[in-house]
C-alpha cells in the first residue's frame, strides 16, 4: 500500500472536546466528505469511558494512511470544541518543518483572551496559527446550542488554507444531520462562515 | 446473486461485521463490553439490509454466547461469538475444551483487545489466550484487513475442524475506514448433529487422543501459514539488511506510517505478520536470517518474540525497547526506530518535537476532565443515597457506567463481572470472623446482574452472608452503547424473546428480603436502605436486595420532560446576610459549624426539668442505679411520678413525630420499682428557720423535701390522719399502690421533717397562731376539694362527687355500690371513679362527657383502659339535672353537645344543646363539679382571685400577706400530679430567697419550662414500635385493687431506652466523622473536634448530625463548597470564575436532584414560567 504520487489530499487532523459535545458527528462530517471525494480516510474515535462527560478525542487521516493514529507534532489540522480539551491537544500540530507552514486551529472560546501568552507565543514562534471562535455563542443565538461543533467548521471554512471547501462541507453536513435540525445547522454553518470571513479579513 | 460493489466508511467492528456476513456466518452471539459492542448491531443492520437467514443473539454473558454459537457449529453451521477480551476470561472454559474436541462447521471468536486500556480492567493481550488454549488467532492491522481475514478464518476453521480468534485491538475495532462491500457468500447448510460421543463428550482417555490430533492440527496449520503470504508477507525484501521490522496488527499500520514520515518506506524490511499463533516459523525464521537485527512490533505482549527460538538478534518487549505497558504509540514507535536508524548511520528526516509545547501545556495545570455519570442519572442519586446512609461503609461493585460511582465516593470495589455480589460476602465473613459488624452495600448494574451476579448472590444467601445488594436497575446495557437486557424481552435482532424479571431471579436465589425503590426520591431511598440494614442485622436476617429502578436517563430522554424540575442556584444571598468569602477559614465565625449541646424537649417540657434523656441513656448502657439517681436530683418522687404524672416530656418526644414517644414514664416506673434500700439524700447544714406546710398533697410534700435539703426546720400541717392529700386519699390504688405511696412518702419522714396530723390550720390552729410559734415562713398547700356545681339536685341522696367519692373509697367509708352508676364527667378523677366504681360491684357503669373522646383531659391510656374494663362512654353529652325520687338520684337528663370549630389552640367549646332531652336511669350519680379550696377559715387578709382560689403572686407564689405562700391546685384549682410537685418547688425556692432576706424575684425565668425545643431530623430514621406495657387481665382487676400497669422484662427496657434519639447530646455515633467530605472532623478525648483550616462550609455534618447537636445556620447562597460537585458530582454542575457554582444549561436535564444536596439552601426550584 504505497502512497501514491498524485494524492490529492493528505491531511492529518485531531478533533477534541468532552462527551455530549458532538465530536462524532464532526467525524462523520468529514467522512462523508472523504466517501464523496473519493479519498480513503482512517481515523480513530473514542467510545465507552470516555464519552460519559469525559475528554473526547478522535484523530483523522484524509489521504493515503495505514494507521489510525496522528503522532503529536503532525496534524495539519485541530478543531477543539472545548478550551482546555484544546490545550490538551494543541501538542498534535504540527510546527514549521521542512518549509511546511505549521498547523492550523480552530477553537470554541468566547473570550479572545483565553490563550495562555506563553503557550500563544511558543505557538506563534513554531508557525502555528490559532483561531478562536466563540462558536457555542453563536449556536446559542440560532437556538441550536448543541450545534458549536457545526459552528466551528463553518467557521473554519473561511480560512484559506483549511483544506475542506465550504460547498462539499455544506453538502456533508446536509446528507449526515438530522432532517428535523438541518435547516438551523446549514444556517449556522453559513453564518459562522460569514463570521469568520469577516473576522479574517481583519486578521493582520 | 452478484451485488453492487459498494464502498462505505466504517467503523472496525462494521468491517468485522461485514466480513462475518461476507463469510456466510449462520449464527451469531455476543455479549456487549467495549470495544466489541458494535459488531452484533451492524450485523443485525446487514442482515436486514440483505436479508440474511443469520440468527443473531445477545447472549446473557461470554460463555453462554460462546458455547451457543459452538454447538451451533457442531451441526456444521457457520459460527461466530463477539466480546471484549475479558469477556473471553468468562468463555475460557468453553474455549480450552473446544480447541481440543474441535468443530464441524466454521467456528471464529472475535475477542477485541484495549491496550491502554481505555475501557477495561486490563490490557491482556487475546493472542496469548489463543497459545494457551492452543487454537490460531489472526492479528488484524485495520478494519479492512479484519473483513477480509474473517473468510480466511472461517476456511480454516472448517478445514482443521478447530476454533479459530480473530483479535482486533481497539484501534482496529474504534478506527473508521474506507473499505468496499465484497458479495455476501450464501453457504447452504442443514442443522446435522453426528451422535459422537467418544468426541462430543470424551472421557480423559480419549482426550489425550484429541489433545495429540491438536498439535498436529497445529503443525499442519503453521505449515500451511508458512506459505499463506496474504497473510504472512515481507516487503522491501532483500538479501541482507542492517535491521529489519517484524510488525503484526497494528503494529504494522504505525510501523508504515512512521516509516514514511521518516523517509524510509523503501528501506527497511518488514515482515508482516498476520497469525501470530502458531506462528509461521520457517518465514520468520528465514527473515531474521537476512538482518542484522530485527525489532518486533506487537500489541500488547511478547506473543511472537517468545516463539522466536533464537533470540540473539531480537528487540522489542522482553528486552524493554518497546515500553511493556500502555498502548504502543507511533510516538514511541517513532523513536525506538530513529534510535535503530542512528546506530546504523541510517538517514532519517527530522520530526517534530512536541515535547516543549508538551511541558508548558503541563504548566498550566489544566484539570484533567474525568468521565462522569450523565446528568440526571439515576445511578447518581442512588450512590448518593448509599453513601449519606452509611458514610463509613464499604462500597464492593461492578463493571458498567455506576463504577463511575467511585467519584462520589461510593464504590469501592470494580474487579470482574460479578465479584460485586462475592466480594460483599466475602467481606461480610471476613469482618464477621473478628465479630465485627461493618455495613457492606455492593451495587450491581442489572445486566451485569443477569451476566454473573446471580451465582454469587446464591452462594451468598447459602452460606449466610449479610449485606445489602442494590441492583442498579435502568433496564439497558448503557455503557457500552444501549443494548437490550433480558429484562426488556427484546432481543438482538427483534425476534421473539421473553421478558425476564429481576425480581423472580431474586427470590430465586432464595433472598427473603427484597424491595423496589425510586432513586430518584433519594430520602425514601435513604430509609429503605437503613430499613434494610436492620433487617440485615436482625437474627433472622440475610441477604437484602434493593432493585433501585429508574430508567436510564440517556436512554429515555422523555422521561425526564413528565416533570421537569429547574433549579438554579441563588449567588446573591438575602440582604441581611453578606456572602461570605469562598474559603471556610475566612467564614465568619457565626457561620462556621460547632458542636453545642441543647436541652433536649422532654427535659424543657419537665415542669421539674428531669433530664430524661441522661437517665435513658443510662438505662440504655444498663446502668440503673445511676440513671435513678439522675432522676433523683430533680424529683424524689419517681415511683409515683412514673405512675401519675400527665407525661409532658412524652408530648414533645421527637420520637412522636416518628413513630411513638419513648415511654419515659414507665422507664421511671422501671427504675423506682428497681430499688431496694430506702433512699436518703444528704442535707445541707441544719439552719434555724422554720417552715410550716400545710397540707400535705404533691406540692407540700414538695416543698417540704426541698426545703429540708437545705436545712430548714420543717412541719408538715395536715387535716387527715395520714400524709399525701389527693395521692393518698383521691388516687385509686389501682393506679397507686399503697407501698409505692407509703415508700416514697417516707422519705419525708426519714429526712427528719415534722408531721402533724389530724391538724386543720384555720380551725384548729391559725395563720396567727403558727407565727406565734416561730414558724418563720409559711406555705399553704391545701389543695382544692370543695366540690361547687350548678347542676340540679347535687344534693340528692346517692349523688356524690368525684372527690369525695373516691375520698369515701380510701377511707373504707363506700364499699359497694348499687349496679347502675353514672358519671357525669371526664376528667382523669371522673375516669377514676368509674373504674373504682366498677371494682366495689357497680354491674354498668356510664360516664358521660360534653365534647369528644380526643378532648378527655383524662390521660387516653387510662381511658383506653376503662373501656377495657367495661366503662359506657357517652360523648356530647351533657347532663342538665339530676332526676329525684323520693330525695333519692333516680337518673339523669341530658342533651346533645354542639360545638364550635377548633380555636387557634384546638379546642372546641360547647356552644349550645340541641335535640330532644334524653334520661338515663340510674341507681348512685358521681358527679364533676369544679373544686375550689376551702378558705372560709383562713381569714380575710388572705386575697382570694375571682376564681375563688389564692391569690398569689405568679412569678414568687408569695400570698398577699407576708411570708404566707401557696402552692398547688389551691392557686390553680385541680390540675395534674406533675405541676403540683413543680409549684412545691417553686414555692420552696421563693420561701429560701425569703428566710435568706434575697429578692424573690430575680433571674427565676432559669427555673420554668424551656420553649425551644430543639428538633432532630427524622427522615432517615425508621419507626420502631414502642414497648407495649404489660397489664393486669381484666378479670383479676375487679377481685381486688390491684394495680392494673404491670413492668416489661429488663431487655425491653433497655430496648426502649434505645429508641430514644438524643436530642440535641451528641453521644459520639461518629456518623459526623464518616459524613464529613474533607475529613476535617476528628475525634478526641474530650469529644470531636473541627479543623476550620480543613471545613469548605458544606454544612452536611450539621444536616446529618442526627442529635442537632452540630449548629451551623444555612446561608441561602452558594459559598462554592463544592459539596455538589464532590459527593454529587453532577456535570452540570461548574464552577463558575468566581468559583461559586452555576448551572450549565447545555447538558443540565432539570431532573432536579441536586436540590436534596446542597446543604446551604442555595440550590433552588425555579417557578415554572406561565
Amino acid at each position: 500500500m504505497n502512497r501514491m504520487s498524485d494524492q490529492r489530499m493528505n491531511i492529518q487532523m485531531i478533533i477534541s472536546g468532552v462527551g455530549g459535545q458532538g465530536v462524532l458527528l464532526i467525524t462523520r462530517i468529514f467522512a462523508q466528505f472523504a466517501l464523496e471525494e473519493g479519498y480513503p480516510i482512517i481515523g480513530s474515535e473514542d467510545h465507552g469511558m470516555s464519552q460519559r462527560g469525559g475528554s473526547v478525542m478522535t484523530h483523522l487521516k484524509i489521504g493515503d494512511f495505514n494507521s489510525p493514529l496522528v503522532k503529536k507534532g503532525n496534524a495539519d489540522l485541530l478543531l477543539s470544541l472545548e478550551k482546555n480539551e484544546a490545550y490538551r491537544t494543541l501538542p498534535y500540530l504540527r510546527p514549521s518543518i521542512r518549509g511546511k507552514r505549521g498547523g492550523l486551529c480552530f477553537i470554541n472560546s468566547s473570550d479572545p483572551n483565553y490563550m495562555d501568552p506563553r503557550v500563544e507565543s511558543y505557538l506563534g514562534d513554531k508557525g502555528i496559527e490559532v483561531h478562536l471562535f466563540p462558536a457555542e455563542d453563536l449556536a446559542k443565538e440560532m437556538g441550536m446550542p448543541q450545534s458549536i461543533n457545526i459552528a466551528l467548521i463553518g467557521f473554519a471554512t473561511a480560512h484559506p488554507r483549511f483544506p475542506f471547501p465550504y460547498e462539499k462541507l455544506r453538502r456533508a453536513i446536509e446528507k449526515i444531520t438530522h432532517p428535523r435540525f438541518r435547516e438551523v445547522n446549514l444556517g449556522i454553518f453559513e453564518k459562522a462562515a460569514f463570521e469568520g470571513k469577516y473576522w479574517l479579513e481583519r486578521q493582520p | 446473486m452478484e451485488e453492487l460493489k459498494e464502498e462505505r466508511v466504517v467503523l472496525g467492528n462494521e468491517a468485522i461485521a461485514r466480513g462475518v456476513v461476507e463469510s456466510g456466518c449462520h449464527f451469531f452471539a455476543a455479549y456487549p463490553g467495549t470495544p466489541s459492542s458494535e459488531i452484533l448491531p451492524a450485523i443485525v443492520r446487514f442482515k436486514k439490509e440483505n436479508h440474511l437467514d443469520i440468527y443473531v443473539e445477545w447472549s446473557t454473558n461470554e460463555k453462554v454466547a460462546f458455547e451457543n454459537a459452538l454447538v451451533a457449529s457442531y451441526t456444521g453451521k457457520r459460527a461466530a461469538v463477539a466480546m471484549k477480551q475479558v469477556g473471553l476470561n468468562v468463555a475460557t472454559d468453553p474455549l480450552m475444551s473446544a480447541a481440543y474436541i474441535g468443530t464441524i462447521g466454521g467456528f471464529v471468536i472475535i475477542s477485541c483487545d484495549d491496550p491502554g486500556p481505555y475501557s477495561s480492567q486490563t490490557e491482556q493481550d487475546t493472542r496469548f489466550l489463543a497459545m494457551f488454549a492452543k487454537v490460531p488467532v489472526f492479528d488484524p492491522a485495520s478494519p479492512k484487513e479484519a473483513q477480509e481475514m474473517l473468510p480466511i478464518a472461517f476456511e480454516l476453521s472448517e478445514k482443521y475442524q478447530i476454533p479459530v480468534i480473530l483479535r482486533p485491538v481497539l484501534r482496529v475495532s474504534h478506527a473508521q475506514q474506507k473499505i468496499l462491500f465484497h458479495p455476501i457468500r450464501r453457504v447452504e447448510r442443514k442443522a446435522h448433529f453426528i451422535h459422537q460421543p467418544q468426541r462430543w463428550s470424551a472421557t480423559p482417555r480419549f482426550r489425550f487422543i484429541l489433545h495429540k490430533q491438536l498439535n498436529q492440527k497445529l503443525r499442519n496449520i503453521a505449515e500451511e501459514l508458512n506459505s499463506m503470504v496474504h497473510l504472512n508477507f515481507i516487503e522491501n525484501d532483500r538479501e541482507r539488511a542492517l535491521f529489519g521490522i517484524i510488525a503484526s496488527g497494528i503494529g504494522y499500520a504505525i510501523a508504515k506510517d512512521v516509516l514514511y514520515e521518516l523517509g524510509l518506506e523503501k528501506e527497511i524490511p518488514i515482515l508482516k505478520i498476520g497469525t501470530p499463533f502458531p506462528l509461521p516459523a520457517e518465514r520468520v525464521e528465514a527473515f531474521i536470517e537476512k538482518c542484522e537485527e530485527v525489532l518486533i512490533l506487537e500489541e500488547t505482549e511478547p506473543v511472537i518474540e517468545l516463539q522466536i527460538r533464537d533470540k540473539s538478534k531480537v528487540h522489542g518487549r522482553l528486552d524493554g525497547f518497546i515500553p511493556n505497558e500502555g498502548e504502543m504509540l507511533p510516538e514511541v514507535v517513532t523513536e525506538v526506530i530513529v534510535e535503530f536508524c542512528q546506530k546504523y548511520s541510517i538517514p532519517v528526516e527530522e520530526t517534530p518535537s512536541s515535547t516543549p509545547l508538551e511541558k508548558l501545556v503541563s504548566e498550566l495545570g489544566i484539570s484533567i476532565r474525568r468521565p462522569t455519570l450523565c446528568s440526571g442519572c439515576p445511578h447518581r442519586a442512588s450512590f448518593y443515597a448509599i453513601k449519606r446512609a452509611f458514610p463509613n461503609g464499604i462500597f464492593p461493585s461492578d463493571i458498567g457506567c455506576y463504577t463511575l460511582g467511585m467519584n462520589l465516593e461510593a464504590v469501592d470495589t470494580c474487579h470482574d463481572m460479578g465479584a460485586a455480589i462475592t466480594f460483599a460476602s466475602g467481606l461480610y465473613h471476613a469482618y464477621q470472623q473478628d465479630g465485627k459488624e461493618v455495613p457492606i452495600i455492593a451495587t450491581i448494574g442489572d445486566s451485569t446482574f443477569y451476566h454473573s451476579g446471580a451465582p454469587g448472590l446464591l452462594n451468598a444467601v447459602y452460606n449466610g452472608s449479610k449485606f445489602i445488594l442494590v441492583i442498579l436497575d435502568n433496564s439497558i446495557v448503557a455503557m457500552t452503547g444501549m443494548q437490550p437486557t433480558p429484562e426488556s424481552g427484546i432481543t438482538a435482532d427483534g425476534h421473539p424473546g421473553r421478558a425476564l424479571s429481576i425480581e423472580e431471579l431474586v427470590k430465586g436465589c432464595g433472598v427473603k428480603y427484597l424491595r423496589v425503590v425510586n432513586p430518584y426520591d433519594m430520602r425514601a431511598m435513604i430509609r429503605e436502605l437503613r430499613k434494610a440494614y436492620r433487617y440485615i442485622r436482625s437474627p433472622e436476617g440475610g441477604v437484602a436486595v434493593l432493585i433501585a429502578r429508574y430508567p436510564c436517563i440517556t436512554y429515555q430522554k422523555e422521561q425526564l420532560k413528565v416533570n421537569p424540575i429547574r433549579v438554579d442556584i441563588r449567588h446573591i444571598p438575602p440582604i441581611e446576610k453578606d456572602l461570605p468569602p469562598l474559603k471556610s477559614k475566612a467564614l465568619p465565625k457565626e457561620l462556621l459549624p460547632i458542636y453545642r449541646s441543647k436541652i433536649s424537649p422532654c427535659e424543657g417540657a419537665c415542669p421539674l426539668q428531669v433530664d430524661a434523656r441522661g437517665y435513658i441513656e443510662l438505662i440504655a448502657q444498663g446502668k440503673f442505679d445511676e440513671a435513678l439517681a439522675l432522676v433523683r436530683k430533680r424529683n424524689p418522687f419517681p415511683g409515683i411520678t412514673g405512675r401519675l404524672c400527665a407525661r409532658p416530656c412524652e408530648k414533645v418526644c421527637r420520637r412522636g413525630n416518628l413513630d411513638q414517644p419513648v415511654a419515659i414514664d414507665l422507664l421511671k416506673r422501671f427504675l423506682a420499682d428497681r430499688e431496694e434500700e430506702p433512699f436518703i439524700p444528704a442535707l445541707a447544714e441544719e439552719k434555724r428557720e422554720r417552715v410550716a406546710i400545710i397540707g400535705s398533697g404533691p406540692s407540700g410534700l414538695m416543698a417540704a423535701y426541698e426545703l429540708r435539703l437545705k436545712g430548714y426546720q420543717v412541719a408538715i400541717f395536715e387535716a387527715l390522719p395520714f400524709l399525701g392529700g389527693t395521692l393518698a386519699m383521691a388516687t385509686p390504688r389501682f393506679r397507686l399502690p399503697k407501698e409505692v405511696l407509703e415508700r416514697e412518702i417516707g422519705l419525708i419522714q426519714r429526712l427528719g421533717i415534722e408531721i402533724k396530723l389530724g391538724i386543720r390550720v384555720g380551725k384548729d390552729l391559725t395563720l396567727e397562731d403558727l407565727r406565734k410559734e416561730g414558724y418563720h415562713a409559711i406555705l399553704l398547700a391545701i389543695g382544692a376539694h370543695l366540690p361547687k356545681s350548678n347542676l340540679p339536685n347535687t344534693q340528692a341522696e346517692r349523688v356524690i362527687d368525684s372527690l369525695h367519692f373516691l375520698k369515701g373509697v380510701a377511707l373504707d367509708e363506700i364499699t359497694s355500690l348499687p349496679p347502675k352508676v353514672l358519671v357525669l364527667g371526664g376528667s382523669e378523677r371522673d375516669v377514676d371513679a368509674a373504674r373504682t366504681a366498677l371494682r366495689l360491684g357497680a354491674k354498668e357503669v356510664h360516664l358521660f362527657f360534653s365534647r369528644s373522646q380526643k378532648e378527655v383531659p383524662a390521660d387516653p391510656l387510662e381511658l383506653e383502659e376503662a373501656e377495657r374494663e367495661g366503662v359506657i362512654f357517652h360523648f356530647f353529652s351533657v347532663p342538665t339535672r339530676i332526676q329525684t325520687s323520693n330525695g333519692k338520684a333516680s337518673g339523669i337528663s341530658f342533651k346533645t353537645a354542639h360545638l364550635s370549630e377548633p380555636s387557634s389552640s384546638g379546642r372546641r367549646r360547647v356552644v349550645s344543646l340541641q335535640g330532644r332531652e334524653k334520661r338515663m336511669r340510674a341507681d348512685y350519680i358521681i358527679t364533676s363539679p369544679q373544686y375550689l379550696p376551702e378558705l372560709s377559715d383562713l381569714g380575710s387578709s388572705l386575697k382570694q382571685s375571682i376564681l375563688g382560689t389564692i391569690q398569689v403572686d405568679p412569678e414568687t407564689l408569695e400570698t398577699s400577706i407576708g411570708g404566707v405562700f401557696a402552692a398547688g391546685d389551691a392557686v390553680t384549682g385541680p390540675k395534674n400530679f406533675i405541676d403540683a410537685l413543680a409549684a412545691g418547688k417553686k414555692a420552696a425556692l421563693s420561701i429560701d430567697r425569703f428566710l435568706k432576706g434575697e429578692s424573690l424575684r430575680r433571674n427565676r425565668e432559669e427555673e420554668g419550662l424551656s420553649t425551644e425545643l430543639v428538633s432532630v431530623p427524622l427522615d432517615h430514621l425508621e419507626p420502631e414500635a414502642r414497648i407495649e406495657e404489660p397489664l393486669l387481665p381484666v378479670e383479676e382487676r375487679m377481685k381486688e385493687f390491684k394495680e392494673v400497669r404491670l413492668l416489661p422484662k429488663e431487655e425491653e427496657i433497655i430496648r426502649e431506652a434505645k429508641r430514644c434519639l438524643h436530642c440535641g447530646l451528641c453521644y459520639h455515633c461518629d456518623f459526623c466523622l464518616w459524613l464529613c467530605p474533607e475529613g476535617a472532623i476528628t475525634k478526641t478525648e474530650e469529644g470531636y473536634r473541627i479543623d476550620y483550616e480543613k471545613c469548605s462550609g458544606c454544612r452536611i455534618c450539621a444536616e446529618g448530625c442526627p442529635t442537632s447537636t452540630i449548629e451551623m445556620p444555612e446561608i441561602g447562597a452558594c459559598i462554592g463548597c463544592g459539596i455538589c460537585m464532590r459527593r454529587f458530582e453532577c456535570p452540570s454542575l461548574i464552577r463558575a470564575e468566581d468559583g461559586r457554582m452555576r448551572i450549565d444549561r447545555l447538558t443540565c436535564v432539570d431532573c432536579g436532584l441536586c436540590l436534596q444536596v446542597c446543604g446551604q439552601g442555595a440550590i433552588y426550584p425555579v417557578t415554572p414560567q406561565g
